[in-house]
């Protein structure tokens, strides 16, 4: 991919909640509705349609698999749909594939998820949760959960930088405030530190707040090339940048199990676009657990190592703070629907560089750095991404 | 051991059967390579660092170090809330690599990043013997 050969076009999303009465497929039409016509195209222009796995929805993935999607949004010019997904990290795949469409006979490629975690109950998605993260032959046997993968990790990273808890926790509160400002956000109300560190523990020392909530919800994004996006829209969204580095499967074969592997992509993704930490305007992390977002900021190169967790307690990252991070509360706030989080922080970066964020808006955003990664933590993919080519 | 038991058990792979043969007699088991040395814990098909297909199984020494751990108070799987709170740590053995387990006979506020540990072995199953842990006191 050469800088800005790619743009984003038109986003849609559904709000993120407990919709027991949505069904998937009323979920993906809303956000493709939202995103052709945010985008101002004729759907008759799009010839490539690809979806998103729906964590334990197999039926769904069934449906997309087997061709519902371009049949009930109406794209008659379809060439090739598709079900692309890895994890949390599918907000990349998803944009991978429609870029490998786009280099190879397509036009223009719309991305959808749709997910529904409403019709299971808590311990049906502790148990696919447990599933989803851990080994089924040498973890699962032991009791092991998702939270307990975020948790060891916030152990490890505290003991080797000496970021306090309570600092892990800053993360949370940060998220609410930005949540608040988006009508789609799962969650309302205002959080303090103070309950974040006083809700129940769950897996030492992660507290209750500091483990994201499943929600319902869905988003949509529509992709071109940058030459033909010139013609169509006013504000395309120009991927500028990309790099990705795989790490494990199995949380003990991490490389660097407090690091993971986000400076190598973020490099990456810087080089190519040619800009750097200090050209961003925010940053849109990926973490599911607060202390992945610590040390995901901290290798984008924000901050020296150890040092993320002090800067937003001091609320640098914060609605009006001089760094926005996550500006849609991201899945500790907006809500957790599965391989989508990544997803609504793409279609929330591309609001905020068009200058369609509402209240979250940060003025004049040009430029942003995104990451999104899978698994137990297995990957991590950064995308610069701006509204001009510099 | 029970006949009740209702928690997940490993399904081994065609090459990890020996891994839990071991088990069962109370060794510890680990599938090195004969070409370049390489242990692989979780053990997979073919040597991930040189491909080699020829292997030994080594007895470990089943001593180690808590890399990182956490106690489940909530929120485990439904089997496993009864439980509750358990230990869960990443143990860093002797030999070289990695592996989660489950700590035994100790109290939340005993675990340390960087104690010493050793292997426990629990027959949870008349066929199915479990690796854990001990601190070592």
């Amino acid at each position: 991919m050469s800088k800005g050969q790619f743009a984003i076009i038109g986003t849609g999303e559904v709000p993120c909640g407990w919709y027991p009465d949505r069904s998937h497929l009323e979920i993906a039409s809303m956000a493709a509705y939202l995103a052709i016509k945010d985008a101002g195209i004729n759907k008759d222009d799009i010839d490539g349609v690809l979806g998103q796995m729906s964590i334990m929805g197999n039926d769904w993935n069934t449906e997309v698999t087997f061709g519902r999607l371009p049949e009930a949004l109406g794209i008659k010019n379809c060439k090739t749909t598709a079900l692309v997904s890895s994890g949390g990290a599918s907000s990349h795949s998803i944009r991978k594939a429609a870029e490998g469409l786009l280099i190879s006979g397509h036009d223009m490629v719309l991305c959808v998820h749709s997910q529904r975690f409403s019709e299971f109950t808590p311990g049906q998605l502790a148990e696919g949760f447990a599933k989803a993260g851990c080994d089924p032959e040498w973890e699962i046997p032991y009791g092991m959960s998702f939270n307990a993968l975020g948790a060891m990790v916030t152990q490890r990273y505290c003991y080797e930088t000496g970021t306090t808890v309570e600092q892990v926790g800053s993360v949370c509160v940060a998220a609410r405030k930005w949540a608040l400002l988006q009508d789609n956000a799962m969650n309302k109300k205002d959080l303090t530190l103070e309950q974040v560190m006083g809700s129940r523990m769950v897996s030492t020392p992660l507290t209750a707040f500091m483990c994201n909530v499943l929600a319902d919800g869905g988003s949509a994004f529509i992709m071109t090339t940058a030459e033909r996006a010139k013609k169509l829209v006013d504000k395309p969204i120009y991927i500028l940048g990309e790099g990705s580095r795989y790490s494990h499967r199995n949380l003990t074969k991490a490389k660097d199990l407090t690091r993971i592997v986000t400076k190598p992509a973020a490099d990456e993704a810087y080089n190519k676009s040619g800009l750097g930490p200090e050209d961003m305007d925010i940053a849109q992390i990926y973490a599911s657990y607060p202390v992945f977002t610590l040390m995901i900021f901290e290798d984008m190169g924000f901050c020296k190592r150890g040092e993320a967790g002090k800067y937003f307690m001091d609320g640098n990252t914060m609605p009006g703070g001089k760094m926005p991070v996550c500006t849609n509360g991201e899945a500790l706030s907006f809500g957790h629907t599965g391989t989508g989080v990544g997803t609504a922080l793409l279609v929330e970066s591309v609001r905020q560089l068009q200058g369609k964020a509402g209240r979250a808006q940060v003025p004049g955003a040009r430029f942003l750095i995104e990451d999104c990664g899978g698994g137990a933590f297995m990957d991590v993919h950064c995308a610069v991404l701006g509204n001009e080519i510099p | 051991m029970s006949t009740e038991y209702n928690k997940p058990l490993p399904v081994p792979q065609k090459w990890s059967r020996e891994f839990w043969k071991g088990t069962k007699d109370h060794k510890f088991l680990l599938k090195k390579c004969k070409d370049c040395g390489n242990i692989d814990h979780p053990p997979y098909y073919y040597c991930t660092e040189c491909m080699s297909l020829e292997h030994e199984w080594v007895e470990a020494s089943g001593k180690g170090t808590i890399y990182t751990y956490s106690t489940t108070y909530m929120g485990a799987p439904p089997v496993f809330t009864k439980e509750q709170p358990f230990t869960l740590a990443m143990i860093d053995l002797e030999e070289g690599p990695r592996m989660l387990s489950r700590i035994v006979d100790a109290l939340p506020e005993e675990m340390k990043i960087g104690a010493d540990v050793e292997v426990v072995f629990e027959d949870v199953t008349e066929d199915t013997t479990l690796v854990m842990f001990r601190l070592v006191k």
